[in-house]
């Protein structure tokens, strides 16, 4: 693909027209050019020419420099432009994709109506492109590259191969040349020798790119994009704008997808709506569900949030003229019947579907439920962790409830837990008393009870060597207020011993 | 006694107007002097009290057909009839911790009225969660909701409780919103620190509206707070209190650290309620009033300390308090 910077950018004023542009990279400490433009080409300036060369022979041209990590980034956005004709879109090098097309050409009349309709719009873009159709990769690569346009039917990969030079299959340099050393020019040559004696010369890799141009071998295009079990799209004759717009079509989209998740007694866990602007740019919002679902209205719900979520930050620019949604994850759809007395199963599902929303709005995180873990620590037997399973976990907790055994600590425990406990000052009695008196937040307490102390050890297998015991005391203040305290270490002598604060009780 | 007939006049005409913004005619018309007391004299006037909730606000809540669902016993007969019935069930409520260090107190006292009302709706699905909505700033001020100590306290079992934490308030008020309306909750707590102004009278009544709808509490509890005019129909400041000693086979366990307690101000509510005292039975998971007087307990001096007592601190010398004759002096603070 070539860049079409000159005739895409305006002559500054007073120029008559841009100089020829050439890009110039570093390779092995020598300037060298990476790429030219088309009056460039024209001059003679060739890719692989050092700089001083090109400058000594032409002294107008204008030179910048080459970004190969920028290319990649444009490269991979316009993979992800190239998705509307089909998932399956792939970078091929640092020039070119590949689309495998097979079961999407009838929904754009054809191969070759598809092949067209992609160079117009990519060079709408205002991109230089040149289209190559096979049936492998490799051949397809050296249609687009060597004769554009061409569409070699299955089984003409032979012919159409023969004549071309060896640049036509992807060889490594080295071995290119050291074919081309031997005189070897075309693929057809290379093909009549001795296989064996090839691969022993110039490396097995040689016979494994012929034989996949040539289909006797299989080669698969690897997208860049996850492929969605399920997805439905709308073309619009019109570009739409507005978020509400959107969330229509979404519904409408979701709407289409429902028979299909249906004959498969499944439901979406993860949706993706993929948007693409009219000036190429492809915008992907996704929502996960707490249950599988299929109902549009509520699959409509989750795109509002998601939209609102971006706070205008979703930029329309010119307005979107495809929507594709997209089903990326299901699970087996529970089917479910409404019970007599109705309500039960039925507010179950509309906390579910405000967990959803929630989700959308603020990332999966959002929700929380105690993580129960067997563990004396404190800090680790209840830790908040998010509910990735809303409806799972709904649906389980009956189980928890009657199954479970009772996580049932033996001394009380604070209603309030601090996430990192805080230290105090404390005065106590040794060797293990009570803290008679402490001060937490400048504010100093005098305590008039307390019960303890509870020793809880750290957890050799976790904490390092050297962690103090904790013993936990709960006290109450002459006012009443009750707290969880503890002593970080014994007071031996051996280390400073630490008060902490961990929580509170009612 | 003019004044009063005055105020009466005008209160009556302010409920006509918000009736009719409600667009809603108050089906109890209460007389500028019907003058009956807020507060039954008898416990069979549970229905008393809930009726005088009727005519205060004009229309019955939708979805409930029986007045007497709309405030839940707290467990104690007095208790209700100091808050004028109860807890209101399908309302919003608020609770306030005036200074952080109240809000493990606070925490619990609305989670123990959740529970009691959930337990009193019969529709209510026995397993339903708890939302608890708080700011991430609530919760590293005041700590995380813990689920082993809410279990032995209330008896929330950890797999009902649902936390949501949220960077701004704007957001938990749209969680909170969300959740209003969900009967499917067995209630929902919004938490929040102080008094913002986002979390104006408009906002908590439309709180107040959807918890109405769903047929359950929403409780607002705010830390380090002062008490501001909303919506809650029932507005308690909560500080802790001396806790009641425990007690095993009858004997009181002197020294020991009992069911926890709370003093209570009604703020709204019932009109001239004084200061409460209330005490959680954790085993029959009921409030319980605490006669006035035996609220203060005296503190416990330890007598016998065995062996040497010596106080330590780690890196500060713990100044501002008393001396006491059974403990040396912090040790000085340590230079360099």
């Amino acid at each position: 693909m070539r860049h079409g910077r000159t005739w895409r950018t305006r002559p500054p004023a007073g120029a008559a027209e841009r100089p020829p542009l050439v890009l110039a990279e570093t390779v092995a400490g020598a300037r060298r050019l990476s790429a030219c433009c088309g009056k460039a080409t024209a001059l003679g300036l060739v890719p692989g020419l050092g700089l001083a060369a090109a400058r000594a022979m032409h002294p107008e041209i204008e030179v910048l420099q080459a970004d190969p990590a920028a290319d990649t980034r444009f490269l991979k956005h316009l993979a992800q432009w190239a998705t509307r004709y089909t998932p399956l879109a792939g970078l091929d090098g640092s020039d070119g994709l590949f689309l495998d097309i097979a079961g999407c050409a009838h929904l754009f009349g054809g191969e070759e109506a598809l092949m067209l309709d992609a160079v117009e719009r990519a060079r709408a873009l205002g991109l230089a492109v040149q289209a190559g159709l096979a049936a492998t990769p490799g051949c397809a690569f050296a249609a687009a590259r060597l004769r554009p346009g061409a569409m070699i039917a299955p089984g003409a990969e032979e012919a159409f191969l023969s004549p071309l030079p060896l640049s036509a299959l992807r060889l490594e340099p080295r071995a290119e040349t050291g074919l081309r050393a031997v005189g070897l020019s075309t693929v057809g040559r290379l093909a009549a020798q001795p296989r064996a004696a090839i691969a022993r010369r110039f490396g097995p890799a040689v016979i494994a790119r012929l034989d996949a141009a040539l289909g006797r071998t299989g080669e698969t295009v690897s997208p860049l994009m996850p492929v969605a079990d399920l997805s439905a799209e709308r073309r619009l004759a019109e570009p739409v704008m507005l978020a509400e717009h959107v969330e229509e079509i979404a519904q409408g989209l979701a709407r289409a997808l429902k028979p299909a998740l249906e004959e498969r007694g499944q439901g979406a866990r993860r949706l993706e709506l993929a948007l693409w602007r009219t000036d190429g740019a492809v915008k992907r919002l996704t929502v996960g569900t707490a249950r599988p679902l299929r109902e549009p209205r509520a699959i409509r719900d989750l795109f509002r949030e998601r939209l609102a979520a971006l706070d205008g930050t979703l930029d329309a620019g010119c307005g979107f003229e495809i929507l594709r949604l997209s089903v990326l994850a299901s699970a087996p759809f529970g089917e479910s019947q409404r019970d007599l007395a109705g309500d039960p199963a039925d507010s179950a599902e509309a906390v579910a579907a405000f967990a959803e929303r929630a989700a959308a709005r603020f990332g999966p995180q959002v929700l929380m439920a105690p993580g129960l873990r067997e563990s004396h620590c404190p800090e680790r037997a209840a830790l908040p962790t998010p509910v990735p399973d809303m409806a799972g976990s709904l649906a389980l907790k009956h189980d928890i409830a009657t199954h479970a055994p009772a996580h049932v600590p033996c001394a009380p425990r604070p209603v309030r837990l601090l996430a990192t406990p805080e230290p105090v000052d404390a005065i106590a009695g040794i060797p293990d008393g009570p803290p008679a008196s402490f001060r937490w937040r400048r504010v100093h307490y005098r305590v008039a009870r307390a019960e303890g102390p509870e020793r809880i050890g750290p957890e050799w297998w976790r904490e390092p060597e050297g962690t103090p015991v904790r013993d936990y005391w709960q006290v109450e203040d002459e006012t009443g207020r009750r707290f969880w305290l503890y002593r970080a270490g014994f007071y031996d002598g051996a280390a400073p011993v630490r008060w902490f604060l961990h929580g509170f009780f009612a | 006694m003019a004044t009063r007939a005055v105020t009466e006049e005008l209160l009556h005409d302010l409920r006509q107007r918000i009736a009719a913004i409600e667009d809603a005619t108050p089906r109890l018309q209460p007389g500028p002097a019907a003058g009956e007391s807020r507060v039954s004299p008898d416990h069979g006037g549970r229905d008393e009290a809930a009726g005088t909730f009727l005519r205060a606000h004009g229309r019955p809540v939708e979805g409930l057909r029986h007045a007497r669902a709309l405030r839940v016993s707290t467990g104690d007969e007095r208790v209700d009839r100091l808050l004028g019935g109860g807890l209101p069930l399908a309302a919003l409520s608020e609770v306030i911790a005036p200074e952080t260090r109240d809000a493990g107190a606070a925490g619990a006292l609305a989670l123990g009225l959740a529970l009691r009302a959930h337990r009193e709706r019969k529709a209510a699905p026995p397993q339903a969660p708890l939302l608890w909505a708080t700011t991430r700033q609530a919760m590293a001020e005041a700590g995380m909701p813990w689920s082993p100590g809410l279990a032995g306290l209330v008896g929330l079992e950890p797999h009902r409780l649902l936390l949501a934490e949220v960077p701004r308030l704007a957001d938990l008020l749209w969680i909170a919103g969300e959740a209003a309306p969900l009967p499917g909750l067995c209630a929902v707590i919004l938490e929040m620190r102080g008094n913002p102004a986002a979390c104006d009278l408009s906002a908590t009544r439309r709180l107040h509206m959807r918890a109405r709808h769903a047929g359950r509490p929403v409780i607002l509890l705010r830390q380090a707070a002062r008490p501001e005019a909303g919506a809650a129909l029932l507005r308690l400041l909560v500080r802790a209190a001396p806790s009641a000693p425990a007690s095993a086979f009858g004997v009181t366990l002197d020294g020991t650290i009992g069911n926890p307690a709370f003093r209570l101000t009604v703020d709204k509510g019932a009109s001239d309620t004084p200061d409460l005292t209330l005490e959680w039975n954790r085993d029959e998971q009921r409030f319980v009033l605490r006669p006035d007087g035996s609220a203060e307990r005296e503190p416990v001096r330890r007598t016998a300390h065995p062996g040497a007592v010596v106080s330590l601190s780690a890196h500060r010398p713990g100044s501002g308090h008393a001396p006491r004759p059974d403990l040396a002096d912090p040790p000085a603070r340590r230079r360099g």
